[in-house]
């Protein structure tokens, strides 16, 4: 008799194979779920059932090649057939949450209907362990049509699932591409899956579980694990750390990638449910920190969302993320108490995961800030060894702000950390709180130039003609003069902004391309209160040789052209954006230049 | 690559780490810098793109219409090069923050909001999204007039590539309707968010937030004390959102969960301080002020808050009494309700602030677990 399916099946298959599926090979990963919580229910019927499953490829010449998939699990009656194989999204392993058997993989029901993507028929042979009723046949079609007979032959219990190849599946039903498959999302089961073709034939998930294993040592242990990770992506990873978590019932391996790791690469993980592959790129399994691992685990008790990509974020999983975290955590720990040279290393490429954590955990800062290298106007130097050498962490807030100062600051023997990069200002403003002896001190490109040596009254007063012409000349730039001592002295000026000063320098960038309309509200916002002293600050150096002759030097125009050019040059080194007028006084300048230089050659 | 390209792209990526924030926006403007110092006209408008959205999380108007107004003239410069449809969607942004400065005049605003149309228009793009950027900015200007014109227009216009997507036009739609004085229509265009139907985190935290005072005004504050719940932790993070937050600590004032409101009110006014957002300082202000009137009303529990050091109110040791802090907030309120109104050319602000003691009608005790 012909039953029709209750909804339309071509239209879910597509949908399947579109959007809930990564590709048609998940078939192989479905029949194997099937063919585990088969025998997972056998199970609790007779708790000493061993159980396995076998998958036969048959490939007669000239015809499609067929797939026998088979378990010896609990199998099913007729009545169950009916219900479970026919209505999409009913399953036998659905029921309420809380009567679920939690040893099942599969929830959807939708499992078996993966298997048109790649055949046209499904067929099903069952005899259930748990009744005395005949053995069935359950015959399947795409347009979805299926037939149900008993069969009258003795079989024992369990399923049979035979597909023929369609003919663009081919590839599915060779016996190295299977076989691969089949250790790709069975590897960990803990029931032999034998594989076999002809003579060939292969138990696929023989080695087991390899963190699972026992290890003479712990030397063992990782060299196994870092193999298994090397066969596993192709990589020679760093090192291996075990991970296990209660919540979720988790255990796994973390491996720690051998190279940088971007902060927001996307992270994925290998991820098993119940040792049966779930998905390649888990994202949500390890804290947001561990950007630095690589992990391979399987949970026995999480719950998968729809497209089983990865796991639902619920407490749950929040639990597990703790508990993984503590894991690695545990891991660095170690590691800087007893294998400092391989944190040295683990540092070199990963600090800025563990800044990231030290920025959520303070114990976990008092144990690593000393060992987190930090950019300083003396090259990198770590926290610790800066630390040991001052007594006051001297920083600048911004990459803008340190850049204005770091020649100067390094000329000056003052050691400053650049706090502009992810996580350092916060890691720096905790210090005080962890290290009762230590200061921290905020340093802008403007508070360095008060710092520095005054003039004498006398040498004011000769250098006032220079201050007099720069002040004029620099004006229109909102830019104000000072004339100060400080080192290098080969530095002849100095260029600093503050914050709102680099605002407003952005401001008037864009303010001399724009259109009337929009230079008009530019210039609405440039009145704004704070703005008006918004001023940058060009400070000459009194010490260097070229302005000392600049200050004896008569000729205004001249030294109008020569302050010029040094406001120019200091924004230059301070790597500052030129705006157009700057530009403009750059060329108006090397212009002047060549004609004095052309001017004092003798035309001989 | 290019040296000065590989150094962008580690600022943009040292940035990407960042949470939305003054720290994260000075990554992306020292990376906007190394292009322009190298004059890599290309990059330096991509990296602008990125600044544009930064500045948008962070709250940084005036940074994000500097870097617009740059981008824009590159592409009337080179619109081969630069065509005007890659800024298009972040030219709303930019006028829509527009009436958040005072000093920006009316005349300019809707300068600004002629020169969107007509882009848009040049572009061949359906007028939808400027019409509901104009009725924002109506309502945030307190014109009703021009809210219910701009409204009936952007009903009638169609939907194409450049409009906005459904949660941005719905969340837009509660606050039209609230300002328009319309709480159940107003509860219709939240329900989606709330029954997640429609999501967006970002409008879910907004309705979570505008919902609280029609719910307790229809008596079903237990309800709202749920959304309440679900919301601040959607808002509470990001000083964008000090409006909202002002909301809930407004909620909790009249819901009789003083030591929460209190809590709240203390960590986020030195945000409402700092902000260079005068704007979303007037609406915290306004929204938080019922929080001193219970606690006046109260005349228990605490009678001084703690003030962040930019209050001119912390002198010394001693914390501020609740009245000194009602009539200070109250005062800075009015100041700024008194800018706005100016530019507005109406009184919209001055008359919400002295509408802010009739609140207290709507005061219904409800424990934060219910």
């Amino acid at each position: 008799v012909g039953h029709k399916f209750q909804i339309h099946l071509r239209g879910i298959i597509d949908l399947l194979s579109k959007h809930l599926y990564s590709g048609p090979e998940v078939f192989v990963r479905e029949l194997l779920q099937n063919g585990v919580d088969a025998i997972r229910a056998r199970q609790r019927l007779d708790p000493d059932f061993a159980g396995s499953l076998n998958l036969e490829l048959h490939t007669p010449k000239g015809k499609p090649a067929t797939l026998v998939a088979t378990d010896d699990g609990i199998g099913l009656t007729e009545d169950e057939v009916h219900k479970f194989l026919a209505t999409i999204g009913e399953s036998s392993k659905r029921m309420a949450e809380g009567d679920r058997p939690t040893d099942f993989i599969g929830q959807f029901g939708v499992g078996i209907l993966s298997c048109f993507l790649v055949s046209d028929e499904i067929v099903v042979i069952s005899k259930s362990a748990a009744s005395d009723s005949p053995p069935v046949e359950w015959r399947a079609k795409p347009d979805g049509t299926y037939e149900v007979r008993t069969l009258s032959q003795e079989l024992s219990p369990g399923t049979q699932v035979i597909l023929t190849a369609r003919e663009d599946a081919e590839e599915f039903f060779s016996f190295d591409r299977l076989s691969e498959l089949v250790k790709h999302y069975g590897g960990m089961l803990p029931y032999p899956i034998r594989v076999t073709s002809g003579r060939r034939t292969e138990v696929a998930n023989e080695r087991g579980v390899p963190w699972r294993q026992e290890f003479a040592s712990e030397k063992e242990r990782t060299r196994t694990l870092l193999q298994f990770g090397r066969e596993a992506f192709g990589t020679d990873f760093l090192d291996a750390i075990p991970l296990r978590a209660k919540a979720g019932d988790i255990d796994g391996v973390a491996f720690i990638l051998p190279h940088e790791a971007n902060l927001t690469a996307r992270r994925a993980h290998r991820v098993y449910l119940k040792n049966m592959l779930l998905s390649e790129s888990a994202d949500n399994l390890l804290p947001d920190w561990a950007f630095f691992v690589k992990a391979v685990v399987n949970a026995n008790d999480l719950r998968p969302t729809a497209s089983r990509e990865t796991f639902y974020d619920d407490d749950r999983l929040t639990a597990a993320r703790e508990a993984l975290g503590a894991c690695l955590r545990g891991y660095l720990v170690n590691l800087a108490e007893k294998r400092p040279e391989r944190l040295e290393k683990f540092i070199d490429l990963h600090h800025r995961a563990l800044k990231a954590l030290a920025t959520e955990d303070d114990e976990f800062y008092r144990l690593f800030i000393d060992y987190l290298p930090f950019e300083t106007t003396h090259g990198r130097m770590t926290f610790g060894e800066y630390r040991q050498e001052h007594g006051t962490l001297l920083f600048a807030p911004t990459v803008d702000q340190f850049r204005q100062i770091a020649r100067v600051a390094s000329a000056q023997g003052r050691c400053v950390i650049n706090a502009g990069y992810a996580y350092d200002h916060e890691l720096l403003a905790k210090a005080p709180d962890v290290f009762d002896d230590l200061g921290v001190e905020e340093l802008e490109a403007s508070e360095i130039v008060q710092s520095f040596d005054d003039l004498s009254l006398e040498e004011q007063e000769e250098a006032h003609l220079l201050m007099g012409v720069a002040e004029a000349a620099l004006k229109p730039f909102r830019c104000e003069p000072e004339l100060k001592k400080f080192k290098p002295k080969e530095l002849p000026a100095l260029f600093s902004t503050s914050k709102d000063g680099r605002f407003f320098r952005s401001l008037e960038q864009s303010k001399e391309i724009a259109d009337p309309l929009w230079g008009g509200v530019l210039d609405q916002l440039g009145k704004r209160e704070r703005r008006q002293t918004a001023h940058s600050q060009l400070c000459f150096n009194f010490d260097s040789p070229l302005v000392r002759r600049l200050v004896g030097l008569k000729n205004k125009g001249l030294l109008r052209r020569s302050v010029e050019m040094l406001y120019v040059q200091a924004l230059l080194l301070g790597h500052q954006p030129l705006n157009a007028k700057e530009m403009a006084l750059l060329n108006e300048g090397l212009i002047a230049l060549i004609e004095f230089g052309v001017g004092t050659e003798d035309p001989a | 690559v290019t040296d000065h390209g590989e150094q962008v792209g580690r600022l943009l990526a040292e940035a990407d780490g960042l949470p939305d924030g003054p720290a994260k926006v000075a990554l992306v403007e020292e990376a906007a810098a190394l292009a322009d110092s190298h004059q890599d006209v290309e990059l330096a408008f991509e990296v602008r793109k990125v600044l544009l959205g930064v500045c948008l999380s962070a709250d940084q108007s005036e940074l994000m219409l500097v870097a617009f107004t740059w981008c824009l003239a590159q592409c009337d410069r080179d619109p081969q090069r630069f065509p005007i449809t890659r800024i298009l969607w972040e030219f709303r942004w930019v006028v829509s923050s527009l009436c958040t400065f005072p000093e920006v005049s009316r005349e300019k605003i809707g300068e600004m909001l002629g020169e969107m149309g007509r882009r848009y228009v040049q572009a061949g793009a359906s007028p939808r999204s400027f019409l509901l950027m104009w009725r924002k900015m109506a309502v945030d200007m307190g014109d009703a007039k021009l809210a219910a014109d701009t409204d009936l227009a952007f009903r009638h216009a169609p939907v194409d590539w450049l409009t906005d997507g459904l949660p941005t036009e719905l969340g837009f739609e509660i606050t039209f309707r609230l300002f328009r004085n319309e709480p159940v229509k107003a509860l219709k265009a939240a329900t989606p968010f709330l029954s997640r139907q429609v999501r967006s985190e970002h409008f879910e935290g907004q309705a979570c937030a505008e919902v609280l005072l029609p719910m307790l005004k229809q008596g079903r504050a237990a309800e709202a004390m749920a959304y309440h719940r679900r919301g601040y932790k959607l808002r509470g993070k990001n000083i964008r959102h000090l409006d909202s937050v002002a909301m809930h600590i407004r909620f909790l004032a009249l819901t009789d969960n003083l030591g929460r409101a209190v809590r709240l009110f203390e960590k986020h006014l030195p945000d409402a301080l700092r902000t260079s957002n005068s704007f979303n300082r007037m609406r915290f202000l306004l929204d938080a002020l019922p929080l001193l009137d219970r606690l006046g009303k109260a005349g228990e529990g605490r009678t001084r808050l703690r003030v962040p050091p930019e209050c001119p109110l912390q002198t010394g040791d001693e914390l501020p009494t609740v009245p000194v802090i009602r009539r200070w907030m109250t005062e800075t309120a009015a100041d700024l309700a008194a800018s706005f109104d100016s530019r507005n050319g109406n009184d919209h602000y001055t008359r919400r602030l002295s509408a802010v003691p009739r609140v207290q009608r709507y005061f219904t005790p409800c424990p934060l677990t219910g």
